[in-house]
């Protein structure tokens, strides 16, 4: 749990600087990288299964528009420090929480948006399977 | 304004566990969720159309039924939260009522998210558009 914690914590009331902020933030990019080709792969591996049950062959995704996803997702985590470092000069120590917590909704937003696929593909089957 | 949203996305802490009052606590925050995810809608389609008049001078039709279907998969995936919010009260109790509101919270930061990643998308586009011509 203390792991998680300041994975995903700042010490309250800290006031990094700006090179601080970048450093908290990309020490965490390879995390937030594994995290979304963790669920990448578990979104692939389930729609081939879930397709295997549609009619028709199942196909696997193109591999440009794995890579431009992993470019985009990238691309959004680097507005990241700069929103927190732009917060944390205007803001001072009332904001510090906000970079954490950008951090924390951009990081489930990008793993959800990841899995997103297997629910709506497994109801398009569903309902084209009983209707 | 501080007060009003922190009693809309947090719960009282250690609230009573019962599945009714758990509901009803969800289904309350259900209108503000979907005017939230309807407005966040609306900016994504103005900025699309937007777009398209500039870039291929005409109106694009409204998809009308594209917009209903994601309408019902929102509420869908909004009623998971409830479920999920009584079996953790159900079967971990009191210690565990922050769990519900945080649910709440991420899925509702997640559906609006989600409903306005056309406006990144295109502006990207847009980019491409301006410096490259395509």
């Amino acid at each position: 749990m203390g792991a998680l914690t300041s994975f995903f914590f700042r010490p309250p009331q800290s006031v990094p600087g700006t090179w601080a902020i970048f450093r908290w933030w990309e020490s965490r990019r390879l995390a937030f990288n594994a995290a979304v080709l963790a669920a990448g792969a578990t979104t692939v591996g389930t729609l081939f299964l879930i397709e295997l049950l549609a009619p028709g062959r199942p196909r696997l995704p193109n591999l440009l528009v794995i890579l431009i996803y992993a470019g985009l997702a990238n691309l959004f985590y680097t507005l990241g420090p700069l929103a927190d470092a732009l917060i944390t000069r205007l803001g001072g120590r009332q904001v510090s929480e906000v970079g954490p917590m950008l951090f924390r909704y951009g990081f489930v937003f990008a793993v959800l948006l990841t899995l997103l696929p297997i629910p709506v593909t497994a109801l398009r089957v569903f309902l084209g399977i009983i209707l | 304004m501080s007060t009003a949203l922190t009693k809309f996305f947090f719960r009282a802490p250690y609230s009573p566990a019962k599945t009714g009052e758990i509901i009803r606590w969800w289904e309350s925050r259900r209108p503000a969720y979907n005017l939230a995810v309807g407005a966040a809608g609306l900016l994504s389609y103005a900025a699309i159309t937007l777009f398209e008049l500039l870039r291929f001078g005409k109106d694009p039709t409204l998809p009308l039924g594209l917009i209903l279907v994601y309408g019902i998969l929102a509420n869908l995936f909004y009623c998971l939260g409830p479920v999920v919010d009584t079996i953790v009260m159900r079967g971990w109790g009191r210690d565990y009522s922050e769990v519900g509101p945080t649910l709440f919270r991420y899925g509702f930061v997640f559906a609006v998210g989600l409903t306005l990643l056309p406006l990144p998308l295109l502006a990207i586009r847009v980019v491409l558009w301006m410096v490259l011509g395509v």
